[in-house]
């Protein structure tokens, strides 16, 4: 049932982002909470591969259907990302937060980074400029913003040690 | 550390055949999705317009008294254009000008915004049931707000004129100089492919100038904040701010041609 409770939690995330966070927008930017759910599921369902798929595909689908962009970008890229981070945590120790935003922030870049070059493949332009404030902006942004979800998400009773 | 072996090829080939077929499904999957989606969507919008009108009750109140001596103020304004109105109106039969006809609108309200910072959107609580369709331009009491991009039957999501992706045709209202103007994903806009004399100044207003599809001409763009030469040199830019704020955007009026 605790599982359950996470998926209830990303569709909740999910609207908010399309809501309430973009109250909190800074030089054009919000943070990215659907991003922190793919690290979250990798992070949280490090060795239950059916719900971190599950709970990676549920927050990708989300984003895929609420924003404009190219179809199913981020089912791809959430699932990798969610897969990766799982792979990661089982070969070093990602428990503190420090490490948990700096991976955050690695991963925002890398999102950012295959987004841009996917979005140029398909014909979108961005400028430069655009580019480094969104993508490192962004990533900061979204990385700072971490610790606050993980608390919840660990509060809730949601995490590793209690799954 | 990702130690790939033969046997697991298929698996993964599998794996992603599915993943493949998953983004396939979401267009299938993603107007009647928003549909059901804008029930939460809506509530969310409401509980959090409501939140900000506590938090910000003395704000409101500053603003509000500020509102309704520009009210006052503007009533009179009101009476001398629509005095000057009837004169051109007058004047105009009087030379058998063809009068163009009014559009139609359709008020929508904003529901939700795209989740990612690589695209400026917003999604109404209007779709293919009102009347909208893809293309229809976008637009509030204020000026030009952008462009419907996906419609389904009871919502639609809008490209806003701060997206890179949305590019506008519009001419300064004063020397009637033309140049395309697109967003920077931020608060500003940028008009772009201007010649290097061109006569455009700060504070000039920008109107589209009709010549991109759909969008009427001589809608407000916005105004000119700054101006400066392009990095080759060989043309102009300027910096624009939209005359509709469109991070605070709530309502929205669809043209209905």
């Amino acid at each position: 049932m605790r599982k359950w409770r996470i998926l209830i939690l990303f569709f909740i995330l999910a609207i908010a982002q399309s809501t309430f966070i973009q109250g909190f927008r800074f030089m054009g930017l919000t943070p990215d909470l659907m991003i922190i759910c793919a690290i979250i599921s990798g992070l949280v369902f490090t060795f239950d591969f059916k719900w971190l798929i599950g709970a990676a595909l549920l927050s990708a689908s989300l984003k895929d259907i609420l924003s404009v962009n190219y179809f199913g970008l981020n089912i791809f890229l959430f699932v990798v990302i969610a897969l990766a981070v799982a792979r990661l945590s089982r070969e070093i120790t990602l428990d503190s937060l420090p490490v948990q935003m700096a991976l955050t922030f690695c991963v925002c870049l890398f999102y950012n980074i295959a987004y841009i070059i996917i979005g140029a493949y398909l014909g979108s332009f961005i400028s430069f400029g655009m580019v480094l404030r969104v993508a490192l902006l962004g990533s900061v942004y979204t990385a700072l913003l971490f610790p606050v979800i993980f608390i919840a998400v660990s509060g809730m009773g949601l995490d590793k040690a209690q799954l | 550390m990702f130690n790939l072996k033969k046997k697991h090829l298929i698996r993964y080939a599998a794996f992603a055949l599915a993943l493949i077929l998953a983004a396939g499904l979401i267009s299938v999957i993603k107007s009647p999705s928003l549909n059901i989606l804008s029930i939460p969507l809506g509530i969310f919008t409401l509980i959090k317009n409501e939140s900000a009108g506590l938090i910000f009750y003395h704000r409101n109140m500053v603003q509000r008294q500020r509102l309704s001596n520009e009210v006052m103020f503007l009533k009179k304004t009101l009476n001398d254009a629509n005095e000057a109105l009837i004169e051109n109106n007058r004047l105009k039969k009087l030379l058998s000008f063809k009068q163009n006809s009014a559009f139609r609108v359709l008020a929508a309200r904003v529901i939700g915004r795209s989740p990612d910072n690589w695209s400026q959107a917003v999604t109404i609580d209007k779709g293919s049931a009102s009347g909208i369709k893809k293309g229809y331009t976008v637009i509030n009491y204020l000026g030009l707000v952008g462009r419907v991009i996906e419609v389904s039957a009871q919502t639609s999501k809008i490209l806003l004129i701060s997206d890179p992706g949305l590019g506008v045709s519009s001419i300064v209202q004063r020397s009637r100089q033309e140049g395309l103007v697109t967003g920077t994903l931020s608060s500003s806009l940028i008009m772009r492919y201007l010649p290097k004399d061109a006569d455009i100044a700060i504070a000039d207003t920008i109107v589209t100038s009709g010549l991109t599809a759909n969008f009427p001409k001589g809608l407000i763009v916005g105004a000119v904040i700054d101006t400066g030469e392009e990095f080759s040199g060989l043309s102009k830019y300027a910096i624009i701010k939209p005359a509709v704020n469109l991070s605070g955007l709530e309502e929205v009026l669809i043209i209905i041609p």
